[in-house]
Protein backbone atom coordinates (compact mmCIF):
# COMPACT_ATOMS: atom_id res chain seq x y z
CA UNK A 1 0.00 0.00 0.00
CA UNK A 2 1.41 3.81 -1.07
CA UNK A 3 1.86 5.33 2.51
CA UNK A 4 -0.56 8.55 3.09
CA UNK A 5 1.21 11.75 3.24
CA UNK A 6 0.93 11.95 6.57
CA UNK A 7 2.79 8.87 7.30
CA UNK A 8 5.73 10.78 5.03
CA UNK A 9 5.67 13.52 6.47
CA UNK A 10 5.68 11.70 9.85
CA UNK A 11 9.19 9.93 8.53
CA UNK A 12 11.14 13.09 7.68
CA UNK A 13 9.72 14.54 11.22
CA UNK A 14 11.13 11.49 13.15
CA UNK A 15 14.75 12.15 11.21
CA UNK A 16 14.80 15.91 12.18
CA UNK A 17 13.65 15.04 15.60
CA UNK A 18 16.32 12.10 15.56
CA UNK A 19 19.13 14.88 14.74
CA UNK A 20 17.97 17.46 17.45
CA UNK A 21 17.93 14.62 19.91
CA UNK A 22 21.55 13.60 19.27
CA UNK A 23 22.51 17.54 18.93
CA UNK A 24 20.55 17.71 22.62
CA UNK A 25 22.66 14.67 23.95
CA UNK A 26 25.73 16.42 22.86
CA UNK A 27 25.17 19.61 24.12
CA UNK A 28 24.23 18.50 27.10
CA UNK A 29 27.94 18.01 27.43
CA UNK A 30 28.90 21.72 27.50
CA UNK A 31 25.93 22.74 29.47
CA UNK A 32 28.32 23.76 32.31
CA UNK A 33 30.80 25.36 30.16
CA UNK A 34 28.36 27.30 28.36
CA UNK A 35 27.38 28.81 31.97
CA UNK A 36 30.78 30.26 31.68
CA UNK A 37 30.73 32.21 28.44
CA UNK A 38 29.07 35.62 29.26
CA UNK A 39 32.21 35.89 31.87
CA UNK A 40 34.57 35.31 28.83
CA UNK A 41 36.22 38.62 26.90
CA UNK A 42 34.94 37.26 23.47
CA UNK A 43 34.06 34.17 21.19
CA UNK A 44 37.60 34.46 19.97
CA UNK A 45 38.69 34.05 23.65
CA UNK A 46 36.64 31.22 23.96
CA UNK A 47 37.43 29.47 20.79
CA UNK A 48 41.30 29.91 21.59
CA UNK A 49 41.57 29.21 25.12
CA UNK A 50 39.08 27.84 26.70
CA UNK A 51 37.15 25.60 23.86
CA UNK A 52 39.07 22.22 24.88
CA UNK A 53 37.91 19.17 26.24
CA UNK A 54 39.69 19.56 29.56
CA UNK A 55 38.54 23.00 29.55
CA UNK A 56 34.54 21.83 29.75
CA UNK A 57 35.35 18.89 31.78
CA UNK A 58 36.61 20.87 34.00
CA UNK A 59 33.58 23.38 34.03
CA UNK A 60 31.13 20.60 35.49
CA UNK A 61 33.03 20.92 38.30
CA UNK A 62 30.86 24.65 38.52
CA UNK A 63 27.26 22.47 39.49
CA UNK A 64 28.99 21.84 42.81
CA UNK A 65 30.69 25.09 43.13
CA UNK A 66 29.39 27.43 46.38
CA UNK A 67 31.28 30.37 45.38
CA UNK A 68 29.27 30.86 42.19
CA UNK A 69 25.68 30.18 43.03
CA UNK A 70 24.51 31.80 40.56
CA UNK A 71 26.39 30.16 37.95
CA UNK A 72 25.61 26.89 39.81
CA UNK A 73 21.91 27.08 39.77
CA UNK A 74 21.92 28.18 36.02
CA UNK A 75 24.07 24.77 35.36
CA UNK A 76 21.32 22.52 37.34
CA UNK A 77 18.53 24.17 35.89
CA UNK A 78 19.87 24.16 32.07
CA UNK A 79 21.04 20.45 32.63
CA UNK A 80 17.68 19.51 34.07
CA UNK A 81 15.68 20.91 31.07
CA UNK A 82 18.61 19.81 28.54
CA UNK A 83 17.67 16.23 30.13
CA UNK A 84 13.89 16.67 30.27
CA UNK A 85 14.07 17.72 26.62
CA UNK A 86 15.74 14.65 25.37
CA UNK A 87 13.28 12.87 26.99
CA UNK A 88 10.51 14.86 25.60
CA UNK A 89 11.91 14.70 21.81
CA UNK A 90 12.22 10.86 22.41
CA UNK A 91 8.31 10.30 23.09
CA UNK A 92 8.12 12.21 19.97
CA UNK A 93 10.35 10.30 17.82
CA UNK A 94 8.55 7.28 19.40
CA UNK A 95 4.75 8.39 18.58
CA UNK A 96 6.39 9.68 15.01
CA UNK A 97 8.02 6.09 14.35
CA UNK A 98 4.24 4.93 14.89
CA UNK A 99 2.91 7.18 12.78
CA UNK A 100 5.39 6.71 10.27
CA UNK A 101 4.39 3.22 10.24
CA UNK A 102 0.23 4.16 10.01
CA UNK A 103 -0.16 2.75 13.52
CA UNK A 104 -1.98 5.85 14.04
CA UNK A 105 -3.94 4.42 17.37
CA UNK A 106 -1.94 2.79 19.24
CA UNK A 107 -1.63 2.68 23.32
CA UNK A 108 1.92 3.26 22.79
CA UNK A 109 1.32 6.98 21.58
CA UNK A 110 -0.93 7.84 24.13
CA UNK A 111 1.88 6.54 26.99
CA UNK A 112 4.60 8.80 25.38
CA UNK A 113 2.56 11.99 24.89
CA UNK A 114 1.97 11.13 28.85
CA UNK A 115 5.70 10.99 29.11
CA UNK A 116 6.07 14.15 27.73
CA UNK A 117 3.57 15.95 29.88
CA UNK A 118 5.19 14.82 33.00
CA UNK A 119 9.04 15.90 31.90
CA UNK A 120 7.08 19.41 30.67
CA UNK A 121 6.25 19.34 34.63
CA UNK A 122 9.76 18.76 35.41
CA UNK A 123 10.90 21.74 33.77
CA UNK A 124 7.95 24.00 34.95
CA UNK A 125 9.19 22.69 38.29
CA UNK A 126 13.04 23.50 37.53
CA UNK A 127 12.55 26.80 36.52
CA UNK A 128 9.83 27.34 39.40
CA UNK A 129 13.45 26.34 41.88
CA UNK A 130 15.69 28.59 40.09
CA UNK A 131 13.53 31.19 40.22
CA UNK A 132 12.98 30.73 43.96
CA UNK A 133 17.08 30.67 44.24
CA UNK A 134 17.44 33.35 42.11
CA UNK A 135 14.83 35.62 44.45
CA UNK A 136 16.86 34.21 47.42
CA UNK A 137 20.49 35.35 46.10
CA UNK A 138 19.48 38.73 44.61
CA UNK A 139 17.45 39.50 47.24
CA UNK A 140 15.05 41.66 44.86
CA UNK A 141 12.35 40.51 42.63
CA UNK A 142 14.70 41.41 39.64
CA UNK A 143 14.03 37.60 38.76
CA UNK A 144 10.68 37.90 38.18
CA UNK A 145 11.08 39.41 34.78
CA UNK A 146 13.29 36.75 33.44
CA UNK A 147 12.76 34.07 30.96
CA UNK A 148 12.74 31.45 33.41
CA UNK A 149 9.61 32.76 35.02
CA UNK A 150 8.29 32.37 32.12
CA UNK A 151 9.05 29.37 31.94
CA UNK A 152 7.05 28.22 34.65
CA UNK A 153 2.95 28.91 33.29
CA UNK A 154 4.55 27.48 29.76
CA UNK A 155 5.14 24.47 30.89
CA UNK A 156 2.63 23.86 32.73
CA UNK A 157 -0.05 24.89 30.46
CA UNK A 158 2.11 22.78 27.78
CA UNK A 159 1.94 19.48 30.40
CA UNK A 160 -1.22 19.50 30.54
CA UNK A 161 -2.19 20.00 27.08
CA UNK A 162 0.30 16.78 26.63
CA UNK A 163 -2.35 14.68 29.50
CA UNK A 164 -5.10 16.07 27.53
CA UNK A 165 -3.83 14.60 24.23
CA UNK A 166 -2.62 11.32 25.79
CA UNK A 167 -5.77 10.69 27.55
CA UNK A 168 -7.41 11.21 23.69
CA UNK A 169 -4.70 8.96 22.50
CA UNK A 170 -5.29 6.00 24.64
CA UNK A 171 -9.39 6.81 24.07
CA UNK A 172 -9.08 6.04 20.42
CA UNK A 173 -6.50 3.06 21.13
CA UNK A 174 -9.95 1.89 22.89
CA UNK A 175 -12.16 2.69 20.65
CA UNK A 176 -9.37 0.88 17.55
CA UNK A 177 -9.55 -2.44 19.72
CA UNK A 178 -13.36 -2.32 20.02
CA UNK A 179 -14.05 -1.28 16.62
CA UNK A 180 -11.68 -4.37 14.98
CA UNK A 181 -13.43 -6.86 17.52
CA UNK A 182 -16.69 -5.91 15.40
CA UNK A 183 -17.27 -8.56 12.69
CA UNK B 1 -19.37 -12.89 28.40
CA UNK B 2 -22.14 -15.40 28.56
CA UNK B 3 -23.28 -15.30 24.45
CA UNK B 4 -21.79 -18.31 23.33
CA UNK B 5 -20.86 -17.98 19.50
CA UNK B 6 -21.75 -21.85 18.03
CA UNK B 7 -20.49 -21.13 14.94
CA UNK B 8 -17.92 -24.19 14.92
CA UNK B 9 -20.42 -26.33 15.82
CA UNK B 10 -22.63 -24.88 12.76
CA UNK B 11 -19.58 -24.95 10.38
CA UNK B 12 -18.94 -28.86 11.78
CA UNK B 13 -22.46 -30.10 11.12
CA UNK B 14 -22.74 -28.31 7.21
CA UNK B 15 -18.82 -30.01 6.58
CA UNK B 16 -17.81 -26.16 5.41
CA UNK B 17 -14.10 -24.78 6.48
CA UNK B 18 -13.61 -21.56 7.50
CA UNK B 19 -11.63 -20.42 4.52
CA UNK B 20 -14.44 -21.42 2.57
CA UNK B 21 -17.20 -19.82 4.53
CA UNK B 22 -15.23 -16.77 5.15
CA UNK B 23 -14.63 -16.31 0.88
CA UNK B 24 -18.82 -17.11 0.98
CA UNK B 25 -20.05 -14.14 3.27
CA UNK B 26 -17.05 -11.86 1.80
CA UNK B 27 -14.99 -11.33 5.37
CA UNK B 28 -11.17 -12.28 5.96
CA UNK B 29 -10.25 -15.53 7.32
CA UNK B 30 -8.62 -13.51 10.43
CA UNK B 31 -11.89 -11.91 11.15
CA UNK B 32 -14.51 -15.27 10.61
CA UNK B 33 -11.81 -16.99 13.41
CA UNK B 34 -11.94 -14.16 15.67
CA UNK B 35 -15.65 -14.77 15.55
CA UNK B 36 -15.46 -18.48 15.77
CA UNK B 37 -13.31 -18.36 18.74
CA UNK B 38 -15.86 -16.22 20.41
CA UNK B 39 -12.97 -13.02 20.89
CA UNK B 40 -15.53 -10.63 18.94
CA UNK B 41 -17.16 -8.05 21.19
CA UNK B 42 -20.24 -7.61 18.29
CA UNK B 43 -21.57 -8.86 14.64
CA UNK B 44 -22.84 -6.81 12.41
CA UNK B 45 -26.28 -7.93 11.05
CA UNK B 46 -24.76 -7.76 7.20
CA UNK B 47 -22.60 -10.48 8.80
CA UNK B 48 -25.48 -12.40 10.61
CA UNK B 49 -27.53 -12.50 7.75
CA UNK B 50 -24.48 -13.94 4.95
CA UNK B 51 -23.11 -16.42 7.54
CA UNK B 52 -27.01 -17.87 8.16
CA UNK B 53 -27.59 -17.55 4.57
CA UNK B 54 -24.37 -19.35 3.51
CA UNK B 55 -25.19 -22.05 6.98
CA UNK B 56 -29.12 -22.33 6.14
CA UNK B 57 -29.39 -21.71 9.60
CA UNK B 58 -31.09 -19.34 12.11
CA UNK B 59 -28.92 -16.55 14.29
CA UNK B 60 -30.00 -18.84 17.26
CA UNK B 61 -28.29 -22.08 15.86
CA UNK B 62 -25.19 -19.15 15.93
CA UNK B 63 -25.39 -17.63 19.24
CA UNK B 64 -26.43 -18.67 22.45
CA UNK B 65 -27.29 -16.97 25.81
CA UNK B 66 -26.11 -18.64 29.35
CA UNK B 67 -26.74 -17.13 32.29
CA UNK B 68 -24.02 -17.16 35.17
CA UNK B 69 -20.69 -17.19 33.15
Amino acid sequence: MKPANAEKLARVLKWIVTIAFILLLALLFYVPWLTGIRMMLSWTYVIKTQFSFGAVLSAWTVLFDAADPWRTVLAWFLLVCGVCGAVILWQGRIVLSNLAEGRLFARSNGKAVVRAGVFCFIIAAAAAVRLVANLVLSKSAAPLVTYSTFFIPVFVIAGLLLFVAGALFARAAELKEENDLVI
Amino acid sequence: MPIIVNLDVVMAKRKIGLNELAGKVDITPANLSVLKTGKARAIRFGTLEAICRELDCQPGDILEFRSGE
